[in-house]
């Protein structure tokens, strides 16, 4: 493990890079007027890259864990709940790991 | 938090303090889940060999499970400084994308920029104020959601680094697809009721990134999925115009 100094450098270094994406896509959209064919591109791609994300995640999933997933979004549809779709997901993926794989 | 500035116009600020509360309320089970995930960190770091005082304090600093998570493998003796901000910005690069669409929400009725708030801008709470019109401030709002977000993480890391030992690796093992299921539910909420034109572009985004993980890294799929995604929403305002 690296000592005490080099470990807050790195938490420095990795809090000045996230903060950095953070404000970048503000100042960015200071320059796009509101309304144009470049707004509305940008306006789909966040949803892209999340979509992406979960495809990512996704990838390496056994059965059980997919419909852990799949299950857990469908309760939430039907709830409207957060919390009760998150629970009933992470209960059906915990309960795999423990008697079903 | 930097509160909103008095409009231009003279007309009196949309109260700040009853959206940050409705922000805070809405995000619910969004912050439990981030509150589960801080405690897998925190338990996960432990495991790799991290100081607990360490662990909450990257937490803290930097709020970015996914970045914080990815680096992992990178914490060791000497530390690659630049491979670590390489690794997180890219990891985090969607909050650029986030960041844009947000500038007219969060510049309202401000004269400087919300240094600030924008620091717990994460994907629920950018989901969040998106679908959000009603509340009167939406900075505020934003800004109560973020606070849920980060009060939660940094909570649920402190709690993993203080007991590293409650939960057995299968548990620890199920409950890492909480992170797919975290982002599923985000995406229910983001585009619930939307036309199916508007899936077209993160369909076709999660299919390329798929494609594309198959020949180089996460960060470079992901990177290609969405500029197919950019490509075809370019297209389609073509034949629009």
């Amino acid at each position: 493990m690296p000592d005490l100094t080099a470990s807050l450098i790195g938490i420095a270094v990795l809090a000045v890079a996230t903060y950095l994406t953070r404000i970048a896509g503000y100042f960015l959209g200071s320059r796009i007027r509101q309304d144009s064919a470049l707004s509305r591109v940008l306006e789909t791609l966040p949803g892209a890259a999340l979509a992406s994300v979960l495809a990512l995640s996704l990838s390496g999933a056994t059965f059980i864990e997919l419909l852990a997933v799949v299950t857990g979004a469908a309760v939430f549809l039907l709830t409207g709940r957060t919390l009760v779709g998150i629970l009933v997901g992470l209960a059906i993926a915990v309960a795999n790991a423990h008697w079903l794989a | 938090m930097t509160l909103p500035q008095p409009p231009a116009d003279g007309s009196r600020p949309a109260k700040a303090w009853p959206s940050f509360c409705a922000g805070f309320q809405a995000t619910g089970g969004l912050g439990f889940a981030a509150g589960v995930f801080g405690f897998l960190f925190g338990i996960i770091a432990m495991g790799r060999g991290f100081d607990a005082s360490i662990t909450v304090l990257m937490s803290a600093a930097v709020f970015a499970g996914s970045a914080q998570v990815a680096i992992l493998e990178l914490w060791s003796e000497p530390l690659p400084y630049f491979g670590l901000f390489l690794a997180a910005a890219l990891v985090c690069s969607r909050h650029i994308l986030m960041g844009v669409t947000l500038h007219d929400t969060l510049s309202a009725n401000r004269k400087r920029p919300p240094f600030l708030t924008l620091f717990v801008l994460t994907d629920a709470n950018w989901v969040l104020t998106r679908r959000e019109t009603r509340v009167e401030n939406r900075v505020a709002f934003f800004a109560g959601s973020g606070v849920a977000m980060y009060v939660a993480w940094v909570i649920g890391t402190a709690l993993g680094a203080a007991a590293p030992g409650i939960l057995d690796a299968r548990t620890i093992a199920g409950m890492a697809i909480g992170g797919a299921l975290y982002i599923a539910i985000l995406l229910c909420i983001y585009f619930r009721g939307a036309r199916p034109a508007k899936l077209i572009a993160p369909v076709i985004s999660a299919c390329i990134t798929l494609l594309a993980s198959r020949y180089v890294d996460a960060s470079l799929a992901i990177l290609a999925g969405v500029s197919a995604a950019a490509a075809v929403t370019v297209l389609r305002e073509w034949r629009r115009a």
